[in-house]
């Protein structure tokens, strides 16, 4: 409580008030633009942030990213474009909502939806992670090892439907994570004579690439402008969406859980959360031939959902310093450049920064209402934006903001050379998130991993002797081979078929 | 701009081997039989190991006609290609330039050729280009202070 106490001045002071202002701004303009994401709202206010303070510079990630997942609905519902991956399960029956000339509803739903959602993944982060985090307090290095194995795997299942592929771009965020003086024995390891990769690959200027110019290299070949339709009664916004939540009551919290329990998952964010909320409110419906054609229902629970996932995807972050999403992600390679490193210490050592974190969830949720309904109300403008010069700004604010990290063009190269590489491998169907989960997770990894060696002296069986580090162990052993022996059952089946046929 | 899987495998197979080779002088933990090659090398084992399962799935792809390299739409044309270029060579340009030219003249030519690219209207686009490039000096040098370089603006500023 006191903690609370002290949080309060920290947030409600009229410089993080206003940065949280522009932060949502820009979020709402990065959402609505089809091609910007929130992970890339995200990467570029980095290199703003890393100026600021922690409160504030962490108050502007967490605004622009609740306001970004719910403009990214705007061009979902209106064009059928969705503005950011996470709309995407929806944009679909929004814009079927649209044409049969209601807009208004689809979008009122999604905003109040979003609102609602982020505030019960807030309130559950509220709630667990201070619990989790004194039970954290007692893991030891075999358990930091199992836990970042496990989150790392799920990422690898969670995010794509080919789990080769998943490990590869997992491998790839490990290796890079190598690069540089290692931490058991003080060698340089892959620097080729570099003295800047001496501090391995600089964290920020890769991700800059992996979500910006990768992005970049994917938009520029096609930005034919888009014609928006208009809305009618703008103030017809909220009109009707109280008695579409007083129907669907039981969506909007299963989106929610679902979506909060979903965002704790390392590896997957609001997208993919957006696309089980749908689908499970398909499933569970009453009316399942409805969906598709302009129904509401859907809207409810994957509207709720992403956002839910938003604030989800911030626990075990907080807690265990392990990304949930990508997002987070980037949060956790920033406190680190700053010399913060996200776990359980910090709820006892900065507890007000992590009541900061809270706090600001809760104003930006509540936020999302003015600051979407003036979005919707403008979206027709900023749709109108030309996107073949929205790209050049993106490319040269990043360029600048990969240098100014270390005041270095190598920098850029780094930008460059991951983008490339980023973008090859989401053209090829490698997902890029267990990338950048490798990233910043590799060091941790290989730290934990080597002290437990050493701990253990050099015996695999010492990573199972304690009872968490067992369990977690396991389930971790078990994620990897399930899919080995469903592969060898269905081998075995096929043949057997064979020999009989 | 799809590769066959099993081509990606052997760029995979190929590195394992080649990172691989690069631990055998990376020192051990004294008083242990390991160090700091024992976790890259973890690594390009999973990288092999990946590498053959592409290997398998991209044959059996090749064998169902599936091409070695699947050019999509964007591809198939040089538009596309090009304005890819353009993108990626007015960043190798920045790297190159921007320290002698200096940040105004280098990020200028590079936006500037970048729109002209995506727009096609000259005019417009070179004034487009000056507005960024003066609006990203001020916040990025003005504002926060990083020390973009003048290059060859520097005699008439200081």
């Amino acid at each position: 409580m006191d903690a609370f106490l002290l949080a309060l001045p920290l947030v409600f002071q009229p410089n993080v008030l206003a940065v949280m202002a522009l932060a949502a701004m820009f979020g709402l303009f990065v959402g609505s633009v089809p091609g910007l994401t929130a992970t890339m709202a995200t990467a570029l206010l980095v290199p703003l942030t890393f100026f600021m303070d922690p409160v504030p510079a962490i108050a502007a990630m967490v605004t622009a990213t609740a306001m970004a997942i719910f403009a990214g609905d705007i061009p979902g519902a209106l064009l059928r474009i969705p503005g950011t991956p996470a709309s995407a399960a929806y944009a679909a029956e929004a814009y079927a909502m649209t044409r049969k000339g209601m807009a208004e509803r689809a979008l009122g739903t999604s905003l109040v939806g979003s609102a609602i959602g982020g505030m019960f993944g807030t309130i559950v982060l509220v709630i667990s992670a201070p619990q989790l985090a004194e039970v954290a307090l007692q893991f030891t290095q075999f358990e930091y090892f199992w836990l970042a194995c496990l989150g790392l795997s799920c990422a690898v299942f969670v995010s794509t439907a080919s789990p080769v592929k998943g490990t590869v771009s997992l491998l790839i965020g490990l290796m890079m994570a190598t690069v540089g003086i290692d931490i058991t024995a003080g060698h340089p390891r892959y620097t080729f004579g570099i003295p800047d990769l001496l501090g391995g690959i600089a964290f920020i200027p890769a991700m800059i690439g992996m979500f910006a110019v990768a992005e970049i290299l994917r938009n520029v070949m096609s930005t034919a402008p888009v014609e928006s339709p208009r809305l009618e009664h703008l103030f017809r916004v909220f009109q009707g969406v109280g008695g579409v939540f007083r129907r669907y009551w039981r969506g909007l919290i299963r989106g929610s859980v679902l979506g909060t329990a979903v965002g704790i998952l390392p590896g997957a964010g609001g997208d993919i959360a957006a696309w089980v909320a749908y689908a499970l409110s398909k499933k569970l419906s009453k009316e399942p031939e409805k969906f598709g054609t302009g129904h509401v229902e859907g809207i409810v629970d994957a509207g709720a959902a992403n956002n839910a996932a938003l604030s989800g995807a911030w626990v075990p972050a907080l807690v265990f310093g392990i990304p949930g999403d990508s997002i987070t992600a980037i949060v956790i390679g920033v406190l680190y450049v700053k010399g913060m490193n996200p776990g359980p210490t910090v709820f006892l050592q900065n507890p007000e920064l992590i009541y900061g974190v809270f706090i600001t969830f809760f104003v930006a949720n509540v936020a999302l209402i003015p600051f979407g309904f003036a979005a919707i109300g403008l979206a027709r403008h900023i749709l109108r934006i030309p996107r073949a010069i929205v790209w050049p700004i993106v490319l040269l604010f990043s360029m600048v903001g990969a240098y100014a990290i270390d005041n270095s063009l190598f920098g850029i190269i780094i930008m460059l050379s991951v983008g490339i590489l980023a973008f090859l491998m989401e053209e090829n169907g490698f997902p890029v998130a267990p990338a950048i989960l490798g990233l910043v997770l590799g060091p941790m990894l290989e730290g934990n991993f080597m002290t437990a060696m050493i701990k253990a002296d050099g015996n695999l069986l010492g990573f199972f002797e304690r009872p968490i580090a067992a369990v977690l162990g396991t389930i971790t052993v078990a994620l990897w081979a399930t899919p080995l022996i469903l592969m060898a059952l269905r081998r075995a089946r096929l043949r057997g078929a064979d020999e009989r046929g | 701009m799809r590769f066959n899987d099993a081509l990606i495998g052997c760029v995979l197979i190929l590195f394992a081997l080649v990172a691989g080779y690069a631990t055998r002088d990376f020192p051990q933990i004294p008083g242990q039989s390991y160090g700091s090659a024992l976790f890259p090398r973890l690594l390009c084992g999973g990288f092999a190991i990946c590498g053959l399962l592409l290997i398998r799935s991209g044959l059996q792809r090749r064998a169902a006609n599936g091409p070695w390299l699947d050019r999509d739409d964007w591809a198939r044309s040089l538009a596309g290609p090009l304005t890819l270029a353009i993108t990626v060579g007015g960043i190798v340009f920045y790297i190159l330039v921007s320290e002698w030219l200096g940040f105004i003249p280098t990020a200028f030519l590079m936006s500037a050729a970048l729109l002209l690219r995506l727009r096609g209207r000259w005019i417009s686009s070179l004034a487009i280009a000056a507005v960024l490039t003066m609006a990203i000096h001020q916040i990025f040098y003005g504002l926060l202070l990083v020390p973009l370089p003048w290059g060859v603006l520097e005699p008439l500023v200081f």
